[in-house]
Order: structure tokens, then sequence, then C-alpha cells
């Protein structure tokens, strides 16, 4: 793997007794756009917040463009653009002022580039903050994270709240802006089909544990569905790296991650008369990393 | 970081805040001002800008509330902290911006009444603003810090608020409830401003600063919900409430006993130690237990009944008025008395004649022993009387003449000397009194001590006025160590006179020191002299309607509040301070009868503990 933007090992964290993460190790390599997937409270955000040092793991480290998270939290935030979800700013500032006021928590912030990104993402300078529609209020979040030209820029879940156009609109400007300019997304979102088309990398958070990071076209090959009729005493749980077989009719959709010859091999000695191999999309393979059955329902046949 | 637009920001943020502040603070001063104007008195405001004051812990509170919670929402803090913002600079910089908004608001009525005062040409010390200013300021600088802490753990501003409000309260009053001694909230409070008050104050302040940064910084927060809040600050209110009401409920009622009788006045005095109920009954006092021992028969009437009953166009003025001024001579009781008497012609009252008379209890009556014919005291101008009995010495005053009595058996009254028209004016003491030195002429007899002449000459002064007056039974003045004070009530507040030096003629007196009356203290109403103000032993009773208070007032001492008696519905009619320091109150009660709007009166005498 190339050089590391992000370095995530062993992460710990927990709310009392609830443990959110359990040992969390990811690299998110230099320049990459990451996407970062998860259910809804699969921690997520809660890992994002530790990335940016506003709290402290209970063991384990984030290394954060060569930076502890925790021991250098002020210069990690100096270099990253952050933009969380639904992000709630002072509704009574003007768009002006915000950024004005943002500008001076950082001694990198360019002002030419502020403006032209202001241009570009037509935010109305005047206009209040609380006046914003949903997408401007995350135009400008935008902004906000990118006005001091950071090298790695974390999005939690950006598009939170947002109609399909200015999702699609928002994502094409994030684009438009950053891929370009060789800049390390961290994408973070629930949203398989908004990370597909943009992410050169994959990263699935379940059960407080990374259950798969790998390049997207990596995962697309390596991920792959067979459908066939099982053979008496057919015992699935037995083929390695086994994600989810589910029962349809008198045939199985068993999808496999690591597809070689070998399983390929294993599974066909389980059908009765062949079996067809499929592609999956990202939004397949999300489902049955996070809630495939790894075999378990169809053992007992 | 850049600090200026950290500090525009939160003027920013927070200017609406300190608009509405600033409106709540100067409604009343400009109200009074406005007020003062259309009465032709200028505009200007002092009471109303004191009393201003008093508010601004609540309105510091609210600033401090309003200054961070525009940041601590869940969502707006995660979007700030996501910067390269140092969160404890961050939020210093936000305490030190609205507390010094804050101390510019609470200025304000104070910078008004200094400002329009001058302008109109007013005394700012009337009333005085050092009493009542130094201490809400530091209140509300307490309450400010406490509030800007509850709200960086609480998150809401009106719990925050409140929280932080009612822990400034609780803060105030708890030093009452540790065993430190502290009893007077008007004087221990002002001790504190002297030494500790400030030093707490500005502990607590820096906790809670402190206390708000690390919780900034950790996202330390409570989740609250209303229900427990409300318990938890029911809580707070009801120990708050306790706490108050044991600063006007403190005086232990060692026994009380309900009387039957239907005789008047319900007078206490008192011959060698021993009080007298009505002129009739010994109040006996035997463990604390309260029993009356008649002395008179029931038939008979009491002095005063039986010699200001009305002959022909003449009426009879007694003083004592309830009563009489009593004295034992071997195993008998005498009880002296002066009764004037005056006719009323062409709408005025004309005295024609003043007598001293002496009667003897014999046989359960009261039978005349002697008499002294004091008309001759009698001038132009209204009747005034008074008396003061030393051991065997009487000395009563007429109108301005004195007259000096051997009374070893008050069944021959003795004339010792007669000066006629040797005293002034009966005078009260203004607030300009206090800033210069007093002259009080000293009594012209020599038949009595030089302690006793001072303390006489100073309650002629000040107590022989033209209605009645406790000169025969009670003293303004107190003496520890050879020191002589005496106190002026009024109703802004008891003050303290220093005797500083005397000669043959006059006694000369500066003010000492002073104590505001609190709102608790005047809920029945303002506090003056005449209600009944004596000094025994260091400390100072004074009484009005159905409120007793106690004062330490011993020389060299600030005032200090120890005990305070108050009943609804209850009328104090005397009181008296029995030999073992302990009070005895006479006091009535109203109780509703049930039928119509008629009130039943039930007649007790208290037997208090002298509060330490």
């Amino acid at each position: 793997m190339a050089e590391s933007a992000i370095k995530i090992e062993g992460l710990h964290f927990s709310y009392g007794k609830k443990h959110v993460l359990k040992g969390v190790d990811l690299e998110v390599p230099k320049g990459s756009i990451f996407g970062f997937l998860g259910r809804n409270g699969a921690g997520k955000t809660t890992m994002i917040k530790t990335l940016l040092g506003l709290q402290k793991p209970q063991a384990g480290r984030c290394l954060v463009g060569g930076l502890d998270g925790v021991t250098d939290t002020l210069e990690v935030r100096r270099r990253i653009g952050f933009m969380a979800e639904d992000q709630q700013m002072y509704g009574w500032m003007t768009v002006s002022r915000i950024i004005k006021w943002v500008a001076g928590f950082y001694p990198t912030w360019d002002d030419k580039f502020a403006d032209e990104l202001a241009e570009v993402l037509s935010l109305p300078k005047d206009m209040k903050v609380r006046e914003l529609s949903k997408g401007q209020n995350s135009s400008l979040a935008l902004l906000l994270a990118l006005g001091h030209r950071p090298d790695i820029v974390i999005l939690d879940d950006p598009t939170l709240g947002l109609d399909p156009i200015a999702r699609k609109d928002f994502l094409r400007h994030v684009i438009d802006l950053l891929q370009s300019r060789g800049v390390t997304v961290f994408f973070s979102s629930h949203l398989l089909y908004e990370i597909e088309p943009v992410a050169d990398h994959i990263a699935i958070l379940d059960g407080g544990v990374i259950v798969k990071a790998s390049k997207t076209e990596q995962l697309r090959e390596n991920v792959r569905r067979f459908a066939l009729t099982p053979a008496p005493g057919a015992n699935f749980r037995q083929v390695p790296g086994i994600l989810d077989a589910l029962k349809v009719g008198d045939s199985v959709s068993v999808a496999i991650d690591g597809c070689d010859p070998a399983k390929k091999a294993l599974l066909a000695e389980m059908s009765v008369n062949g079996m067809t191999e499929t592609a999956l999309n990202l939004d397949e393979i999300f489902e049955a990393y996070v809630i495939g059955n790894r075999g378990r329902e169809l053992s007992a046949h | 970081m850049r600090v200026q637009r950290i500090i525009h920001q939160q003027i920013c943020q927070l200017r609406w805040h300190l608009l509405a502040c600033l409106g709540l603070i100067m409604v009343l001063p400009i109200e009074e001002a406005a007020v003062n104007m259309h009465a032709g008195a200028g505009f200007h405001s002092i009471g109303m800008a004191v009393a201003a004051i008093m508010f601004s812990p609540l309105l510091a509170g609210l600033i401090a509330c309003a200054n961070v919670q525009g940041d601590l929402s869940e969502k707006r803090y995660i979007f700030w902290r996501s910067k390269p913002a140092n969160v404890k600079k961050l939020m210093a910089l936000k305490f030190s911006v609205g507390l010094i908004v804050s101390l510019a608001i609470i200025a304000c009525p104070i910078m008004f009444a200094v400002v329009s005062s001058a302008l109109c040409g007013r005394d700012l010390d009337d009333p005085p603003v050092k009493y009542y200013v130094p201490v809400p300021v530091m209140v509300a600088v307490m309450t400010y810090s406490l509030c800007f802490g509850c709200n960086v753990i609480v998150r809401k501003t009106a719990r925050s608020w409140l929280l932080g409000i009612l822990l400034a309260g609780f803060v105030l009053v708890v030093p009452f409830m540790l065993p430190l001694g502290f009893t007077d909230i008007v004087s221990d409070i002002g001790l504190w401003a002297l030494g500790f008050y400030p030093a707490t104050v500005f502990a607590i302040s820096i906790i809670a600063f402190v206390f708000a940064l690390y919780a900034a910084q950790h996202d330390w927060h409570l989740k609250t919900n209303l229900r427990g809040l409300l318990w938890a600050g029911t809580g707070l209110v009801f120990l708050l409430l306790m706490l108050f009401s044991s600063q006007v409920a403190n005086v232990r009622v060692l026994n009380e006993k309900e009387i039957e009788s239907h005789w008047r006045p319900y007078s206490l005095d008192k011959v060698e130690g021993k009080p007298i109920f009505q002129g009739r009954s010994y109040v006996n006092l035997d463990d604390s237990n309260i029993s009356l021992e008649r002395f008179m028969d029931e038939r008979h009437p009491a002095i005063v009944d039986r010699v200001s009953r009305r002959k022909g166009d003449t009426y009879c003025q007694p003083y004592p008025r309830a009563g009489g001024v009593y004295k034992k001579a071997g195993d008998d009781l005498y009880a002296l008395v002066i009764h004037s008497y005056w006719r009323h012609i062409e709408k005025t009252n004309v005295y024609e004649n003043v007598y001293l008379r002496s009667y003897k209890l014999t046989s359960g009556s009261w039978k005349q022993a002697s008499e002294l014919d004091l008309s001759d005291c009698l001038k132009e101008g209204p009747l005034r009387t008074a008396m003061r009995l030393f051991d065997n010495t009487l000395v009563v005053c007429i109108r301005n003449s004195l007259v000096v009595l051997d009374v070893t058996n008050p069944g021959e009254l003795k004339q010792i000397d007669k000066k006629v028209k040797v005293l002034g004016g009966s005078w009260s003491l203004e607030y300009e009194d206090r800033k210069k030195e007093i002259a009080v002429p000293l009594v012209p007899i020599d038949n009595i001590s030089m302690e006793e002449r001072i303390r006489l000459s100073i309650d002629l002064m000040y107590r022989f006025n033209y209605s009645d007056n406790d000169i025969y039974e009670s003293s303004i003045v107190d003496v520890q160590d050879g020191k002589f004070a005496f106190f002026s009530v009024s109703g802004r507040d008891l003050a303290r006179f220093d005797v500083i030096r005397w000669d043959r003629e006059n006694i000369y007196c500066r003010f000492g020191t002073s104590r505001p009356f609190t709102i608790l203290e005047s809920l029945s109403g303002q506090w003056y002299e005449e209600y009944g103000t004596l000094v025994e032993d260091g400390k100072l009773y004074c009484r009005r309607r159905n409120t007793l208070l106690v004062f330490d007032v011993r020389s060299g001492r600030r005032i200090r509040k120890l005990g305070h008696f108050v009943r609804m519905d209850c009328h104090i009619d005397d009181m008296g301070i029995l030999d073992d320091s302990n009070i005895l109150l006479s006091a009535r009660w109203y109780v509703s009868s049930g039928e119509g709007r008629s009130r039943e009166q039930k007649k007790f005498l208290y037997l208090l503990k002298n509060p330490e």
C-alpha cells in the first residue's frame, strides 16, 4: 500500500459499557478517495471524532498525516478539513462573517480560494446562515472545510438530509474540487450508491471492527455470487470466505469473498447441476458483509 | 487563533441579550427619574438605581448562559471543536468578554445615578449606596461564573440559569447552616464583604470557571430531564426557604401561656427583677413555666383605670400610660405615677395641674400614699412627661423642668432638687447627623452617677417626645467598658452613635456604624423607634407589631442580628428582659371566630430564649 494519510491501529472506544469500536485497524492511502461504510450507529462518527481528537480512545492510536490525533490535536485539525453530518453553524452570522470567523482559526486560510469556492458553490455572502437552504448549508460547510487548503478532508455523511438532486450537485462539487488536487478524502456514508462512483478505496465497519478494507475495483473483483442447486448434505459453512447463502426456491444464492478456483471447485461439489456466477454491485457487497449469514442458515440442510 | 475576531463574534452573539438586560436593569432608574422630573425634583434616580443593582446577579447569570449557549448544542459544538480552536483559550475569552459586558451593564444604573444626581445636585449617599452596591456586584460575578459552568454542563439555557441562580443562592446562605456562628444575613455577609466573602466569591468563581473550561474541553455534559431538574430545584428551593425562614424565626420559644384577662392594658413592668403583668400580677417563671400570682383584688381597678376617668370637664393623663414605676420598700409595694389634668378649652388642651403620686398596695388594691404638686413646672406648650428611678432617687421630667426626689420611703415623697426650664426639645436623628459631631446637653443633676446622667441625657434628648415614651423603663444607651453608645432605629437601618467625650455641659457623639434592615425584616412595615426600642447588656431589642429583633450592639463591633421572632396575626404589646436574660413578651393574637368577619382576641405571655 502507498504512504498513509490516515493510519488507525487497534482503536478501542466505548461509551460506558457499550463498546463501539473494538480494535479498529485501518490505513487510508494518500491521495485516495476513501469510502468508509457502515450502518447507522456502526461507530463511523465515533471513529471520526476520535480521529479529530474530540474524544480520547481507551486504546489504540490514530495518526493523521503522521501526527497523533490525541497528542497533536490542534495541528491535526489545522491540516485536515472536516465536514460533519447535518452540520449546524451559527445561524445569526452572515455567510461572509462565518467565513471570516472560521478563517481566524487557520494560519493557512486562503481568502482568495475561499472567495473562488463561494462563487463555485454559488453561496450568497450577505445571507444569514439560518436563511440558507440545506444544500447551501452543506456547500458553506464544505467551503469552511476546504478554505485552508487541507491535505486531508474528512466528510462525515455530508449529504445527510439533502434531496437527491442536491446530493448529486454536492458530490459533483466535492469531486471537482478535490480529486484534481490530490487531496485525500475520507468519506463516511451509509449511502452506497453515493460512494460507489467516487471512492477508489472502501472500508466497511461492522460490529466495531473493519470487516473489509480494499480498493473498490478489487472488492468488486473478489466478491462474487453463485446460484446453484445444493446437493444433499451440502454444508456451505465449510466454504472459506462465504459471506451469505440464501435459499431462493430450490436453488441457493451464495456470496463469496476472495473468489478463486479452489473455492469455485468446492462450491461445484456442493451443486447438483452446475452453477452460475455473477458480479455484485457495492450495495450487494455491503449487504453481504454486514447482514450476511455466513452460510449458517443453510448448514442444517 | 485571532483573538479580535473571537471577541467581535462574541459581542455580536450577545448583542440582543445585552440590550435586553440593559433595558431590564435601566427600566427602574429611568422610571424613578421620570417620576422625579414630573414631581419637579429633576431627572435623577438613586433609590431605584440601587434597587436595580439588586437584580444584577440574575442578569449576569442570563448573560453567562447566553454567552456559551450558542456554542454548546451538540452539532454546533462539533462544528467549532473540529476547527483548530484552543478550547480553553476560546472559553476563557468568551467568559471574559461576557463578564466584562455584564459588569458594564451592571455599572449602567450606578453611572446613571452618579451622573443624574450630580446634574440635579442631589446627594448620592442618600440612601447610602456604599451599603447596597458592592455585595450584589460580587454576587453577580459569582452567579455569572456558576451559570457559565452550569451551561457548559447542562447545555440548556433556562435550566442552566435556574441551576446557577439556585447554586449562587445556596452558596450565599449555606454558611448559615454550617457551624460557623453566622446568624445575621446582613451583618455576617457584610462581615464577609470585608474578608471571607470576596475570597469565597472569588474562589467559587474561579472553580466554576476552571470547571467550565475542563467540561468544554472534555465534552462533559449531563443529559438532564426536566422532571429530575424540577425535583432537584424544588429541593434546593425548599432548603433555601428553610434557611431564610431560619433567618426570620430563630428565637427559641421556651414557653407560652394563654392569659384569661378582661383587663387592659397588657403591660409588663418589673420590680426588683420580678416581672409584673398589667400592674395586677407577678409573673412567676419556675423552670420556664409561666404562672401569674395576682396581688390585686379582681374587683379593684388598676391605677391607670382609676385615675384616667373623666371628672366633669377635666381629664387625667397618666404617666406611664400603662401601669406605674414600681418600687418596693420592705414588704410593701408602691407604684409611682404622674397625673396631669387638663381641660379642653377653645379647641386646645389646657393643662392645669400635674401631680406625682405614690400608691401603696394595701389589701389587694392601690391606696394613694403620697402626692407632690408639680404644677409649677407647667408652662405654655404641650405637655410631655417622663421619669426614671435610680435606686432611691426618682427623676421626674415635666415639660422642660426636672425634679429630683428621694423615694427611699415612697410613702413620703421628698423633693431634693428642682430645675425649671433646663431641658431642650425632643430631637430625632436625621441622616445628616451622621456626618457631623453631635452635642447632647448633659442634664444638670448631681444626685445620680455620671453614667446615669449620660444615659438619661441622651434618652431625654431623643426620646422625651410629646406622646408616649418608655424612658421610665428603658434606655437606648449602651455602656460597655466605660464606652457609651446610643442607637437610632429608622425605617432604613439601625445606627450606632458613639460618645466620644463629654464636659460639664455637653456629651459629644459621632456616628459609628449602621446595619440596614433586610426586606424580610421590613415585611410588616418600616421600623421606628417609637415602637419600642431598648438596649440592655450590649443587646438592642426592637419590636413592632408582630416582630421582635435582637441585635448584638457591643461597641467596637459590627452590629449583628442575633435573633428574629415573628408571628403572623400577632400584636406584641410589651416586653421585658428578665434577670436570667430571657425575654418575656406580652402579645395578643387575633383568631377568626368563624362568624362573619369577627375576630377573637387571645392573650399570651411568651417566654423566649435570649439569642446569643
